[in-house]
């Protein structure tokens, strides 16, 4: 809080930078952030499984002379392990710091001290979201790089296309991580949130489903089933689909100038931007009547 | 604290939801692609190999399939759309046509993103929107990738969840974890539960290879160990492969669709090639012909050095001396230069073109042998007289061909003391001796000689068994031993199975 007071102290009476405030408050969060234990709990289980990879797939079969032609079982089990491994601790700390940093302050009122600087409501709320991505970024860095030396150990090359699956994979926790976001500034409490996450990402991982609602429902013949397909059709589209994000599975495997690939990951790029948009008006929304 | 109005935030939220719907639909658009660009890929792939997408036999059975019409009309997009590449060595269809522009370009490197273009095309709309409604409708077979779980659960009227949300998308880890449940059970020795799991296995992560690799050697060599073989008379016509098995070629062929799967959904990795050419085609089903064209697939992509090596071996297994004479040549020049196996394979092959000229003559000389000694029996000796200036012509163009192949093998012996081409000297030292009526004295090499070397003992029982016939045949009474007599009964009741197989199947194709 002392870098917020400073920051506010710095500027002349009742003005305030239009991105300083939100910087300023993203610093805070980030650095509160980062001390939270469970945090470095999840970072370490993390980091327990990566290297506990090479482990599993220490004993495995090999066909009679593979270790000459080139296996590569044993790696191919431990970057699935590891891009596994990310994705669960990843989006159980953006889930936990998402459901967590809004209605911590307000439980501990530090929130009205906060709101008391001459700081619009958008752009607390916008330094919190943006000091939630700097520690899920983080976390996420971390975690690549020790994906990225087990790999390197393993198979003497550096995985870059490794970099395109954690880009995926941080844009995946990006939508979660805003509407995560938007759910916290309901609640006084990070536990609403906290299940609410846990069901986004779920609901996201199901949208898909919707689709082959929805294409069924074409071939039925009652009325009730295609008004159900059409409804299925609406929700697919309105809802967020965090299984456009899979590529992030199947893009280490990939060639680095695979057409589809190339064409996908700029459009995910933007498809994640949205909803990280569409999470943070969501909250503005929310939280601008909040009474505090 | 001011307080603004929410109207410009709803509006805001509202465009930016229409936003989202737009930029899903795209991305749907971009992933069906996607299934359309992957699935060309393979198809084009299986055609530069095989010649056609689906066996005709198997469409005998299922008429409905449209992959052959859909892989028609890319065919015909591609060719107005792609520009004109050169072609390369090895890119002509057995007409001596070249091969569809699709397939070259699918070969060819950096082309990738052409071919990206062109699925994309306005030209390619219809294309697209047929796939869709084939796939959808399981009128593709084809198909590569992805999970189809009306493939596992049942028809239109299911409505289970795709496997890929069912696992979160972590279906990659649950493939995993499956393979660490096969490799258990491997290691406890329980193979026929290994099969299925790999099944299960590259359903759910179509992009694991070495599941592909090892639940084909599983099923070609490990589940095959301990059974017998099936006697000819035996094996049963089998739809699903369209050839005749038994309990050990039903394996071998299940292996080879595995592999054929693995293709499929990873068209441009070697190991899947190289495996079914070699393991299962070249060393389990004796198929030297589709072990040769998978093993030339498997050159076209990153390989190993052993993969060229192994090529040129089923080159010559299959009769392709020529052809593989240049290929070792080829492999001395670019990689090793001082490296004596491929020379001394070039010598095998020198030394079996000799021979198969040779043995060329060799067969035309019989009957005019047999005609010699019918018109000196009749006493027609200008008949007689002919026929021996014409078996005396062959012979002249004959014997320098086994008098140079014996100097190649003979030389192999001195120098490496090699048992391939020892084998062969003795044989062409047999064949000599028959011709000169010195049966005895070729059957006891043979005899010697096929336990020196277990690797030909069959070759070698075999020739010692027709030169013992052919010893009959003039005359001598060489007896065939009772193993030899029943050896004799099997080739023939195989070769009546081999003949009724033929028989049964022209009618089938006739009927249909």
């Amino acid at each position: 809080m002392s870098h917020v007071d400073a920051t506010f102290a710095e500027a002349p009476a009742g003005k305030i930078g239009l991105l300083r405030g939100p910087w300023a408050i993203a610093v805070y969060t980030f650095r509160e952030g980062i001390r939270k234990k469970t945090l470095i709990g999840f970072l370490i289980l993390s980091v327990l499984v990566i290297f506990g990879s090479n482990v599993i797939t220490a004993f495995l079969t090999e066909m009679p002379g593979s270790s000459e032609l080139g296996s590569d079982v044993e790696a191919k089990l431990i970057k699935d392990i590891c891009i596994t491994t990310i994705s669960i601790f990843g989006v159980l700390i953006t889930i936990f710091v998402s459901a967590s940093v809004v209605p911590s302050e307000v439980e501990n009122k530090v929130i009205y001290t906060v709101l008391s600087k001459p700081l619009r409501r958008w752009q607390y709320l916008f330094g919190k979201f943006l000091g939630i991505q700097l520690i899920v970024i983080l976390n996420l860095g971390l975690m690549g790089f020790l994906f990225f030396m087990a790999i390197y150990f393993k198979q003497n090359v550096l995985p870059t296309l490794l970099l395109w699956a954690l880009l995926l994979t941080y844009l995946e926790f990006l939508v979660v991580s805003s509407l995560t976001f938007a759910v916290s500034c309901t609640s006084s409490s990070s536990v609403l949130p906290t299940i609410s996450g846990l069901f986004i990402y779920l609901v996201g991982h199901l949208t898909e489903y919707l689709r082959d609602v929805h294409d069924k429902s074409a071939f039925q013949e009652s009325t009730i089933d295609k008004v159900i397909g059409n409804i299925a059709w609406v929700l697919y589209n309105a809802l967020p689909n965090l299984q456009r994000f899979s590529m992030r599975q199947d893009i280490i495997y990939l060639s680095p100038d695979d057409p589809p690939k190339n064409a996908l990951i700029g459009q995910l790029l933007i498809y994640g931007l949205v909803w990280a948009v569409i999470g943070y008006v969501i909250s503005f929304l929310i939280f601008r009547k909040k009474e505090l | 604290m001011l307080r603004q109005s929410a109207i410009p935030a709803l509006v805001a939220l509202l465009a930016l939801l229409g936003l989202s719907t737009l930029q899903g639909k795209q991305i749907d658009r971009v992933r069906d692609a996607e299934a359309v660009y992957r699935w060309a890929l393979a198809a084009s792939v299986r055609y530069g190999v095989d010649e056609y997408l689906l066996d005709p036999d198997f469409l005998i059975e299922q008429p409905n399939l449209k992959d052959d019409l859909l892989f028609d009309q890319v065919l015909e997009v591609s060719e107005r759309y792609l520009p004109d590449i050169a072609v390369a060595e090895g890119e002509y269809m057995s007409t001596g046509e070249p091969q569809p522009k699709l397939v070259r370009y699918v070969r060819a490197d950096n082309q990738d993103k052409a071919l990206w273009a062109m699925i994309n095309d306005a030209s390619f709309a219809q294309i697209r929107r047929d796939f869709y409604t084939y796939r959808r409708d399981k009128l593709l077979v084809s198909v590569s990738g992805g999970i189809e779980v009306s493939d596992l659960y049942g028809g239109a009227e299911g409505s289970a969840p795709s496997l890929s949300n069912v696992f979160l998308g972590f279906r990659k880890m649950a493939a995993n974890l499956l393979w660490l449940e096969a490799d258990k059970h491997f290691h406890e020795g329980e193979n026929f539960r290994v099969i299925p799991i790999v099944h299960s296995v590259v359903t759910l992560d179509p992009h694991f290879v070495d599941a592909f690799l090892i639940g084909a050697w599983h099923m070609a060599y490990n589940a095959t160990a301990h059974m017998s073989d099936t006697p000819e008379s035996e094996k049963v016509w089998s739809e699903k492969y369209q050839a005749w098995v038994g309990d050990k070629e039903t394996q071998y062929y299940e292996a080879t669709e595995l592999l054929k799967d693995g293709i499929n959904k990873n068209p441009r990795n070697y190991k899947l090639y190289f495996d079914l050419g070699f393991a299962v085609y070249q060393e389990k089903l004796n198929a030297y012909d589709n072990a040769v064209r998978y093993l030339q697939e498997a050159i076209r992509y990153r390989h190993e050095r052993f993969v060229p090596r192994t090529l040129y071996r089923a080159q010559q297994l299959n009769g392709q001396y020529e052809e593989a004479i240049a290929g070792w040549k080829y492999y001395l020049e670019h990689y090793d230069p001082e490296n004596v196996i491929a020379q001394r394979f070039i010598k095998y092959n020198e030394a079996l073109i000799l021979e198969r000229d040779a043995e060329k003559l060799r067969q035309e000389m019989l009957p005019l042998q047999d005609a010699f000694a019918q018109a000196n029996a009749a006493g027609d000796s200008a008949t007689a007289e002919q026929t021996k200036s014409q078996l005396d012509e062959l012979k002249k163009t004959r014997d320098p061909l086994v008098a140079e192949a014996r100097t190649i093998w003979g030389g192999l012996v001195e120098r490496e003391d090699d048992p391939f081409s020892k084998m062969h000297l003795l044989r062409l030292n047999a064949l000599d001796m028959t011709e000169e009526k010195r049966y005895w004295e070729a059957v006891y090499l043979l005899d010697n000689a096929r336990y020196t070397s277990a690797s030909y003992f069959d070759e070698l029982s075999d020739l010692m068994i027709d030169i013992k016939k052919e010893a009959q045949k003039n005359g001598i009474p060489i007896r065939l031993t009772l193993s030899e007599q029943q050896q004799v009964i099997r080739k023939e009741k195989a070769a009546e199975a081999r003949e009724a197989q033929h028989k049964w199947l022209d009618e089938r194709r006739k009927k249909s």
